[in-house]
């Protein structure tokens, strides 16, 4: 049987919160090769070489690990939303399971 | 990016809504009237009274068999499911049980709840009362997705109600 509007509404909005989620998570891995390959970078510098350059790469460094802080940090707060937008969507969609043949039914002229 | 907040209108329908179940669960869970005890002790004495299997033990005193003793039915590992002694006693000598469970409970210093009409009545008023405060919480989430503001449901929240369809069922 069709789900009323609000239902659909809301599982397409999972769905997109869902795919978020999945995109931050593929952005923290780039951004954890990034790292990976700037902490690389500065462990192969030759000690004769100029600070400048070890400064510059640590400064990279260290703005890497403030991004992948922070896409952590949103990627944490869109989880839970996501778990309690299932939450929601699960037990609306139980309840419709249980009940929609009879609202349609009383909606019916 | 789909995000989520609450809005303090929200905030207090929920407020609201959470007094409002409490009292309904300290209603529905009160203590029992003095006339609902006396119910629960019939209750309690008929079910105890059934647990004795005096028909069994009736079967066992008219019939001719070889064993002495009542053949009391086996659970799973092969335990006689025979009867306490307080079932016994509720099965023949009733009114010994029940006088004795009548002056336990009016000798005891419980809180008596309210009459069970009494309860009803104000469950059914609470029930009222929630039903209304949970639509209004939903009118205002639908009003604030209006505004572009998204509104997390509660996770109890009344699924009829979020689908507008609590009057159909």
């Amino acid at each position: 049987m069709e789900r009323p509007e609000k239902l659909r509404r809301l599982a397409a909005q999972r769905s997109m919160l869902a795919h978020a989620v999945a995109g931050l998570v593929g952005d923290i891995e780039n951004m954890n090769l990034d790292l990976a390959a700037v902490m690389h970078a500065i462990s192969e510098l030759p000690p004769d070489l100029a600070d400048a350059r070890r400064a510059e790469l640590q400064r990279d460094a260290e703005r890497c690990s403030t991004a992948i802080e922070e896409a952590r940090e949103r990627k944490n707060a869109l989880t839970a939303d996501l778990h309690a937008l299932t939450v929601t969507v699960s037990r609306l969609e139980d309840w419709w399971r249980g009940h929609g043949a009879v609202v349609k039914q009383a909606e019916s002229p | 990016m789909i995000t989520f907040t609450t809005t303090p209108e929200v905030l207090e329908v929920r407020a609201r809504i959470r007094e409002i179940k409490e009292e309904l669960a300290a209603t529905e869970s009160a203590a029992l009237c003095d006339a609902e005890a006396e119910a629960k002790i019939r209750e309690v004495i008929s079910t105890h009274a059934a647990r004795a299997q005096p028909d069994r033990i009736l079967a066992h005193l008219i019939h001719v068999g070889s064993s002495s003793h009542v053949a009391w039915p086996a659970d799973h590992q092969g335990n006689a499911i025979e009867p306490s002694a307080f079932d016994l006693l509720c099965a023949f000598d009733t009114k010994r049980v029940e006088t004795a469970l009548r002056s336990l409970v009016a000798k005891s210093p419980h809180l008596r709840g309210p009459a069970s009409s009494e309860r009803i009545r104000r469950s059914s008023e609470l029930r009222s009362a929630l039903d209304e405060a949970e639509i209004e919480e939903e009118r205002l989430i639908e009003a604030a997705e209006v505004r572009g503001i998204n509104v997390q449901r509660r996770a109890d929240a009344n699924p009829a109600i979020i689908l507008g369809a609590h009057t159909c069922t």
